[in-house]
C-alpha cells in the first residue's frame, strides 16, 4: 500500500481505490490508512463470499475494473509500480478492455500463485 | 425531352378534365332533378354549379346513365370550377401555383425543367438539361418572381449524386458484454464490499457509477 500511495492521489476523482480487508473489519483498514496519513483510499470489507467467489487467495492481490465492470489488469502478487499504466489507460478510456496479450499472461501467473505455499 | 413533357401535360389535363366530369354528374345529382326532365335539366344544373363543364354534360347520354354513374361515385369534393383547356394551362396548375393565365405557352414548360433540375437526382437529369434556365431568364417579364430564383438553385447544385457524409460519431462504440468470470478481460460474479460507516456497495453500484475501480485486498497481520 505504499507504493500504491505514492500514485493514488494523482487519479482522484477518475478511479476509486478501494482496500478491501482480507480478513478483517473495515475499520482496522481504516485506522491503518489514517495512521500512515494515505490518502486516496477507501477501507472496506467483504460482504458474504466475495474472496472466494472473485477468487482471491492471497493477500495484496489488486485488481482493476473498468466503468463497465470488466477485469482490465489483475494482480496476485509483486510490485505495484507496474499499474500506473494500467491506470493511465482507465484515465484515457474508462471502457478500456485488456490486450490480448494482458489475457493471456494473467492466467499463467495466477496458476504459479496458486501453487506458491502461502 | 420537350415532347415528352408535352405528352404527359396532355395526358394531365384528361385526367383532370375526367376527374371534372365527374365531380360535376355528382353535384348534378344532389340537386332533386324533376321527374321526366330528361338530360336538359341536368344540363341546366351543372352549369349553375360547373360552367366550364358544360360541354362534357350535354353530351351525357341519358339521364339513366348518370345515375347509374353516381352510385358508385365517392363522395368527393367538386373540383375546380375553371377547367385548364390546353396542357400549357396545366401543368403549371400541377407544379407551380403561381402561374397565371397571361403567361405564354412556353414558359411554364421552362419552369417545370427548373423543378425538375431541383427534385431529380443530378444523374438523372443530364448535364445538358442545365442551359435551359437561362432560356426562361431570357424573358424574364413573363415568368414569376420564384422562377429565376429556383433555376438558379438547379444551376447551384452540384453535378455529381454522391450524398454528403453523415457527422460521424466521435464516441467509442461501447463494448460487448464480456463473459462472467475472475481473469482478465471478464466480469467478476456479483459482489458487495461494506464500509467503515455502515452502507453497503454492490459491484451493480460500481458498474452503474460509470468509474474505474481499483481493489486491492490487504490485511494489516
Amino acid at each position: 500500500m505504499q507504493t500504491l500511495n505514492t500514485f493514488a492521489a494523482d487519479y482522484a476523482g477518475d478511479i476509486d481505490f478501494y482496500i478491501v480487508s482480507f480478513n478483517e473489519d473495515a475499520a482496522v483498514i481504516a485506522d491503518y490508512i489514517a495512521d500512515r496519513n494515505y490518502q486516496g483510499f477507501i477501507a472496506a470489507q467483504p460482504v458474504g463470499t466475495m474472496l472466494a467467489d472473485l477468487k482471491v487467495t492471497r493477500q495484496s492481490t489488486m485488481m482493476a475494473l473498468n466503468a463497465q465492470g470488466r477485469i482490465l489488469h489483475r494482480q496476485t502478487s509483486g510490485d505495484a509500480a507496474q499499474w500506473p499504466a494500467y491506470l493511465d489507460q482507465l484515465t484515457e478510456n474508462p471502457h478500456a478492455a485488456p490486450g490480448p496479450s494482458d489475457a493471456q499472461q494473467q492466467p499463467e501467473q495466477r496458476r504459479q500463485d496458486l501453487q506458491l505455499p502461502s | 425531352m420537350a415532347r415528352h413533357r408535352l405528352i404527359i401535360a396532355w395526358l394531365t389535363a384528361g385526367i383532370i378534365a375526367g376527374a371534372a366530369l365527374t365531380g360535376c354528374q355528382q353535384a348534378d345529382t344532389a340537386t332533386p332533378a324533376p321527374t321526366g326532365a330528361g338530360t336538359d335539366a341536368m344540363a341546366t344544373t351543372a352549369a349553375t354549379t360547373a360552367p366550364a363543364a358544360v360541354a362534357t354534360i350535354a353530351t351525357a347520354p341519358t339521364t339513366a346513365a348518370v345515375v347509374a354513374n353516381t352510385i358508385s361515385i365517392p363522395d368527393t369534393p367538386a373540383p375546380p370550377a375553371v377547367l385548364p383547356t390546353t396542357p400549357a394551362a396545366v401543368l403549371p396548375a400541377a407544379t407551380a401555383p403561381a402561374a397565371t393565365a397571361t403567361q405564354p405557352a412556353t414558359a411554364p414548360v421552362v419552369r417545370a425543367t427548373a423543378v425538375l433540375a431541383v427534385t431529380v437526382p443530378a444523374t438523372v437529369v443530364p448535364a445538358t438539361t442545365a442551359p435551359e434556365p437561362p432560356t426562361a431568364a431570357a424573358t424574364p417579364d413573363a415568368l414569376p418572381t420564384a422562377a429565376p430564383a429556383i433555376a438558379a438553385t438547379a444551376l447551384a447544385l452540384p453535378p455529381t449524386a454522391t450524398p454528403a457524409p453523415a457527422p460521424t460519431a466521435t464516441t467509442a462504440p461501447p463494448t460487448p458484454a464480456a463473459p462472467e468470470g475472475t481473469s482478465v478481460g471478464e466480469t467478476p460474479p456479483a459482489f458487495a464490499m461494506l464500509r467503515t460507516d455502515g452502507s453497503a456497495i454492490a459491484s451493480a453500484d460500481l458498474a452503474a457509477a460509470g468509474r474505474p475501480v481499483f481493489m486491492m485486498y490487504f490485511a494489516t497481520w
